[in-house]
C-alpha cells in the first residue's frame, strides 16, 4: 500500500496544494492502490499509518522559492528535534514508524512554493498549473512500487 | 544586587512562553514569572460579527481543543436564545467533549510528559520526546498513539470530522449520530478503555520513583474550581460551579456560570498576556485558585462510573484533603481518561442517542449569553453581549490556562527555589522548571497565539544586563 499525506489547510490560499496533490495523484493511481491522508499538520498517529505503507509520499507547500516551483526529495527517518513540539516532520514520522513499529517504509516529500497563504479556498494561478509537474514528480517516484 | 535566569522558550507545551527567575542579593530565588508572549485577541476581532457565526469562530482558535471552544460557544447562544436544546444533542456533546479530553490527555501523557516520567529528568534532550519514549517503551507509546486516535475517531464519527468541526449549533447539534457512527465508537472502546486501565497501573507504580517531584512541583495549599453535577459528581460539559478549599472543604457550590464575574476577577500584569484571574471573595493574588483535571478531582464528591470511582479512591489517599501537588495533574489526567471512555460507553447505551431530534430553533431572546464547560486543561467560559440583530458588542472569553496562570507561576517560583542552587544553569533544573509548567499543560494557542518556532536559550543576567550565564539547546 502506498500513503500519501496530503498537507495544509485548504482554507489558506495555496497551503491547500497539498491536499489538492494527494487528490490529483490518487486519480492516477491504480485503484485502492493509495491511502489518502489530509492532515492540517503531521502527527504522532501518522506513524502508525506509514509503518504499514510500502512507501509514504508527503505533499506539502513551502515558502521558499518562486511561486509554482516544484521539488523532491528522499525522505530519510531521523530521530526528533530537542525542542519538540506536538506536530512532527516527515523526517520524525519516519523515525516514530521505525522505533514505535520496528518498520520505517520508504519516503518522498514534494512540496509546491506558494504565493497566497491568506483566507481563500483557492490555489494562486502559479500554484494550480504546478499541480501536473508534481503529480508527475511523485509518479515518477513511485515507478518502481508501482510495477511490483 | 538582583539578577535575573530566562527560559525562553518553555519546550512541549501548546504554544510559546518564556520564564524569569529573579535572584536576590544573596543569590536566592526570590520570584519567578511565566510570560506568555503572544497575543491573538479574539476578544476584540468577534466584536461586530453575528453571536450565531461565533461557535464557528471560536473553534479556531486551538487545534488541540477546537471541541472545547466549539461547546463552549454553543451554550453561550444556546442561552441567547434562552433554550433548553433537546436532551439527545445534550448528551451527543457530552460524548464530544469526553472524546476530546481523552485525545487531549492522550496527548499531554504520552507525547508530552511520559518521556520526562520515563527517561528521567536528567536525561538527554535529544531522547526526551516522544521517539524517545518509543525506542524504550515502543508498546506505551504505540498503546498512547492509538489511545489518542480513538478520540479522533469519537469526534470524527459524531460531529463530522477530528479537527474544528462546525457541528455544535446555537439550539443543539447540527445532525443526529448514526448507527454506524455508534457501532465505530463501541468497537474501539475495550482497547482504549484496556489501555486506559493498563497506563494507571504502570503510573501508580511509578509514583514513588517521582517522590521528589510531587513534593516540589506545585506543591501549595490553595483553592480548586469545577464544575460538578446536581450531586457533586464529574460533570464536564454542563453542571454547576463549585470552589474548594485545600482541606478539602466546599467554600462555595452550586454557584450558576452566569454569574462567574461575581466570583472570578481576571487581573492583569504588564508583563505577560495572560490574565489572572482569581477569586474574588479572597482578593488579588490571595485569591488563587486551580482548574483542570487535578481541580476536577479535588472539587467532586464521586467520579460517577464504577472503574473511575474505585480510582479516585485510591488518588484521594494522597491528601489528607485535597491533593496539593501539581505534579498529581498527570495522575488525575489518567483518571479522567478512564472516566471519560467508560462514560462515552454509558452515553451511547440508550437508543434514543441515535434520535434525530437535535435542534431547537428558536429567535434571540436575552441580550447576554454565558456558557461554560470543562476543557481538558479547566473551566473554559463564552461571555457574550449583543445589541440589535444579535451583533456582538463585548466578548469575554475566561480561559482554562489563564485560571492557572497565578498557579504556574507559584510552581515555578517553588521549583526554582528547591534546585537551583549558585548562578549556574543546568539542563535538569531547566527541564524540571518546564515539566512543573507541563503539569498544567498549558493551551496558550487558546489564551493568546503561538508564532513561530523560537530556540531554547537561557540567559542569567546581573543588574543592568550584563550577561553572568548562557545557555542554548
Amino acid at each position: 500500500m502506498i500513503l500519501l499525506l496530503a498537507l495544509g489547510n485548504a482554507s489558506r490560499g495555496d497551503d491547500g496544494v497539498g491536499v489538492a496533490l494527494g487528490r490529483a495523484l490518487a486519480a492516477r493511481l491504480p485503484p485502492g492502490g493509495a491511502h489518502v491522508e489530509e492532515a492540517i499538520q503531521l502527527l504522532p498517529e501518522h506513524a502508525e499509518a506509514a509503518a504499514r505503507a510500502e512507501a509514504v509520499v508527503f505533499l506539502d507547500a513551502t515558502v521558499s522559492g518562486a511561486p509554482g516551483e516544484v521539488h523532491a526529495h528522499h525522505v530519510t527517518a531521523r530521530a526528533a528535534r530537542e525542542a519538540l513540539l506536538h506536530a512532527l516532520t516527515p523526517e520524525e514520522i519516519l523515525g516514530l514508524a521505525r522505533v514505535a513499529y520496528g518498520k520505517a517504509p520508504q519516503g518522498l516529500l514534494v512540496t509546491v512554493a506558494g504565493k497566497d497563504f491568506s483566507f481563500v479556498e483557492r490555489l494562486s494561478d502559479e500554484v494550480h498549473a504546478a499541480l501536473p509537474r508534481a503529480v508527475d514528480k511523485a509518479l515518477a517516484w513511485l515507478a518502481p512500487y508501482l510495477a511490483r | 544586587m538582583s539578577q535575573r535566569l530566562v527560559i525562553d522558550p518553555v519546550t512541549r507545551i501548546e504554544g510559546h512562553a518564556k520564564i524569569t527567575i529573579h535572584l536576590d542579593d544573596a543569590g536566592e530565588v526570590e520570584d519567578a514569572r511565566f510570560h506568555v508572549t503572544e497575543f491573538r485577541g479574539f476578544e476584540r476581532f468577534c466584536v461586530g460579527r453575528s453571536f450565531r457565526e461565533m461557535p464557528v469562530i471560536t473553534s479556531r482558535i486551538c487545534g488541540i481543543c477546537p471541541v472545547s471552544h466549539l461547546l463552549a460557544s454553543a451554550k453561550a447562544t444556546d442561552d441567547l436564545l434562552a433554550v433548553d436544546i433537546p436532551d439527545t444533542a445534550k448528551k451527543l456533546r457530552q460524548i464530544v467533549n469526553l472524546a476530546q479530553l481523552v485525545q487531549s490527555h492522550a496527548l499531554s501523557f504520552f507525547h508530552l510528559s511520559s518521556p520526562d516520567l520515563l527517561l528521567g529528568w536528567d536525561a538527554d534532550p535529544a531522547t526526551r520526546n516522544i521517539l524517545g519514549l518509543a525506542a524504550v517503551k515502543p508498546e506505551l507509546a504505540r498503546e498512547g498513539i492509538r489511545l489518542r486516535a480513538w478520540g479522533q475517531q469519537v469526534i470524527e464519527a459524531v460531529a463530522g470530522k477530528r479537527i474544528h468541526p462546525a457541528w455544535a449549533v446555537p439550539g443543539g447539534v447540527a445532525f443526529p449520530l448514526t448507527a454506524a457512527g455508534r457501532e465505530k465508537i463501541l468497537a474501539g472502546l475495550p482497547e482504549a478503555l484496556a489501555t486506559a486501565r493498563k497506563t494507571l497501573e504502570w503510573f501508580k507504580r511509578s509514583l514513588d520513583e517521582h517522590h521528589e517531584a510531587a513534593r516540589v512541583f506545585g506543591n501549595f495549599p490553595s483553592l480548586f474550581m469545577a464544575l460538578v453535577g446536581p450531586d457533586g459528581e464529574l460533570e464536564h460539559t454542563d453542571g454547576r460551579l463549585r470552589f474548594v478549599d485545600e482541606t478539602g472543604d466546599v467554600v462555595a457550590d452550586q454557584l450558576d456560570p452566569r454569574d462567574y464575574q461575581t466570583w472570578i476577577g481576571e487581573a492583569v500584569e504588564p508583563w505577560s498576556y495572560l490574565k489572572f484571574p482569581y477569586y474574588k471573595p479572597h482578593g488579588y493574588p490571595e485569591g488563587l485558585y486551580r482548574v483542570g483535571p487535578l481541580a476536577r478531582l479535588n472539587c467532586c464528591s464521586r467520579a460517577g462510573t464504577p472503574l473511575a470511582d474505585g480510582e479516585l479512591a485510591v488518588f484521594r489517599q494522597l491528601g489528607r484533603g485535597a491533593v496539593l501537588s501539581s505534579f498529581h495533574y498527570h495522575y488525575a489526567r489518567l483518571i479522567e481518561i478512564l472516566y471519560g471512555v467508560e462514560r462515552i460507553g454509558q452515553l451511547l447505551e440508550p437508543a434514543e442517542i441515535l434520535s434525530e431530534d437535535v435542534t431547537a430553533i428558536a429567535f434571540r431572546n436575552r441580550h447576554r449569553g454565558v456558557g461554560a464547560s470543562e476543557a481538558p486543561r479547566g473551566t473554559l467560559f463564552h461571555d457574550y453581549e449583543t445589541m440589535a440583530g444579535g451583533i456582538l458588542k463585548r466578548v469575554n472569553l475566561v480561559i482554562a490556562t489563564g485560571q492557572n496562570n497565578l498557579a504556574m507561576n507559584r510552581t515555578v517560583a517553588q521549583i526554582a527555589r528547591h534546585f537551583l542552587s549558585g548562578k549556574k544553569l543546568t539542563e535538569g533544573l531547566l527541564n524540571r522548571v518546564e515539566a512543573g509548567i507541563r503539569a498544567y499543560d498549558p493551551c496558550l494557542s487558546c489564551s493568546t497565539h503561538a508564532a513561530g518556532r523560537m530556540p531554547l536559550t537561557v540567559e542569567l543576567r546581573g543588574p543592568g544586563g550584563a550577561l553572568l550565564d548562557a545557555t542554548s539547546r
